[in-house]
């Protein structure tokens, strides 16, 4: 065998443990979360697993409804927060900035995406927990609120990132022609590049939205984590999806453990939708 | 090809090296028991008998199923073996009593067993009606399924009852600090974590027993609860075996240097 090859199949045997990690990964989870709903001793309605607003394992009580909610609700809302916040500093930072002023920007958020997210969820439960319990009316501050603040810092600098190097691939032909043909500076950067780099941002905040549904440490210690009831109001508390799995998978046993895994398919179709998604709009942005 | 030999027979001489050493005891299970087993047990028994031990805090239902699986050599749980786990053996290590705490704020320092009931069946929502200040309980609980949970819930009486909403903390420590940051808030910890964290939660008298090792030994006080440890006879090796006779005779009289109370 000559080293060309040799090279050739080393590379491809290391490629594919990537591939197989996920193909396990899939085949576990499908695998281990379907099996509640096919045991001759368990009597569990798929319908009601879906729509259930209660989980309470002792009592064979299964609903993640709730936690469904929870956790599109909290990602939605930080991804509200989050969208024009991020578009205009990456516009500031790209567009309007002198690169000097704007490297200590880029630099400080690049550290912003660097941290751990459970020190997120310390300073949620430290500093924003207490500061929400003065206005809610539950008496707690731990509310799908903190959890939407705290994934909003946490999001913020993915798709701050991701839309400035978006903003920076557009081609310099595209300000120029626009300022050449009497456009003022704001009316190029909003009329003509950030619409040039939509697709790049939109993948940005799929992404986004992928790391906030997913987050699991910061989240846990800031929803309160209710065993029921869908979410009324942003002071009452929720349970995301992630933190069921993470609280109870130490402790579970039996169906109630491969229910958690359920929770995690779940979890898991979420990710793989936005994921696909957000190749979809990366590749729409290379086509035009 | 030469050193690819070489360094695949020092990487499967590396996976033989993990494999049990003789003078390790693995166990694995309760977080609530990790404390006495890690700092207070296994020093001795490294003194005693020489036997390393590798302590893995993974929870009581893991511990259990270590043991039934013989993938430890031993599994703690903080709570009796459920129904469907009797086909294994067990023997009392300790007692370990759980505190109510609320925080160091809050003006009410004694309830009865009763009201803690009704507090956490959500069934008493205001701190007013055990005389303390105007403001609505918050409920803090473990996760299902956690050992401290499931003993509190039958020795308080509101099994399958807790309010729905309850805010659930995983592991003492989470709760305590929820506990500690919230002026509202009641909880549960066991009493290792009460006495690490006096200078910020309060532990309430039950009946008038205060959460102290003295009124769980005379039963005044009345929430307390075994520390297990769970085994095979058949799984067991000679090593296993003599660390077993040893932590019946010897360990059991440790468990006051730890906090708890002797069985």
């Amino acid at each position: 065998m000559n080293n060309t090859k040799l090279v050739k199949y080393t590379l491809l045997a290391i490629t594919l443990t990537s591939v197989i990690a996920l193909a396990m990964i899939t085949i576990f989870l499908i695998l281990q979360g379907m099996k509640p709903f096919f045991a001759t001793d368990f009597d569990l309605n798929i319908i009601d697993f879906f729509t259930g607003d209660t989980w309470k394992p002792n009592q064979g009580v299964y609903g993640i409804g709730y936690m469904i909610v929870g956790s599109i609700l909290a990602t939605l809302g930080s991804i509200i927060l989050v969208v024009p916040v991020a578009i205009l500093t990456s516009v500031a930072i790209v567009e309007f900035m002198p690169t000097k002023i704007a490297k200590p920007f880029t630099f400080a958020i690049e550290l912003l995406a660097g941290i751990p997210s459970v020190l997120y969820g310390l300073f949620g439960l430290g500093v924003l927990v207490p500061l929400i319990r003065q206005v809610s009316p539950t008496g707690s501050g731990q509310s799908l609120l903190a959890v939407t603040l705290v994934l909003a810092m946490m999001v913020m600098p993915t798709v701050i990132a991701l839309t400035v190097s978006s903003l920076k691939a557009v081609p310099n032909s595209y300000r120029h022609a626009s300022l050449s043909l009497g456009a003022d500076k704001l009316q190029t950067t909003f009329k003509v590049v950030v619409p040039a780099a939509r697709s790049g941002i939109m993948a940005g905040i799929v992404l986004g939205i992928g790391r906030a549904i997913g987050e699991t440490m910061a989240v846990t210690l800031v929803a309160g984590n209710v065993t029921g009831g869908v979410p009324g109001s942003i002071f009452d508390m929720i349970r995301p999806m992630t933190a069921n799995i993470a609280l109870e998978m130490g402790y579970a046993t039996g169906h109630h453990r491969e229910l958690l895994f359920t929770t995690g398919l779940v979890l898991f179709i979420f990710i793989m939708l936005l994921n696909i998604i957000a190749t979809r709009l990366a590749k729409r942005g290379e086509m035009r | 090809m030469k050193k690819l030999a070489i360094i695949l027979g020092a990487f499967i001489l590396f996976l033989t090296g993990c494999g049990s050493s003789n003078q390790t005891i693995t166990v694995n299970g309760s977080t609530s028991v990790e404390s006495f087993f890690k700092e207070t047990l296994a020093p001795q028994i490294k003194a005693d008998l020489g036997y390393d031990v590798e302590y893995q805090a993974t929870g009581s239902s893991d511990g259990i199923k270590a043991a039934k699986d013989n993938t430890a050599d031993f599994g703690t749980s903080s709570r009796d073996l459920k129904d469907d786990e009797t086909d294994l053996d067990s023997i009392v290590m300790a007692y370990d009593g759980i505190a109510i705490v609320t925080n160091k704020e809050n003006p009410v320092t004694d309830i009865t067993m009763e009201q803690a009931s009704k507090i956490f069946k959500g069934e008493i929502t205001n701190w007013k009606e055990l005389g303390g200040n105007d403001s609505n309980i918050v409920v803090v609980s473990r996760e299902d399924g956690s050992g401290t949970r499931s003993a509190v819930e039958e020795l308080v009486g509101f099994e399958n009852e807790l309010v729905d909403g309850a805010t659930i903390a995983d592991g003492n420590g989470n709760v305590a600090s929820t506990v500690a940051e919230n002026p509202n808030a009641i909880g549960y910890v066991s009493f290792t974590t009460l006495e690490e964290n006096t200078d910020k939660i309060n532990g309430l008298s039950i009946d008038g027993a205060a959460p102290l090792p003295k009124n769980v030994v005379d039963s005044s006080y009345p929430v307390a609860r075994p520390f297990l440890l769970v085994y095979q006879e058949d799984n067991l090796t000679d090593q296993d075996k003599e660390v077993l006779e040893w932590i019946k005779t010897t360990g059991v009289t440790y468990a006051p240097d730890a906090g708890l109370i002797e069985a």
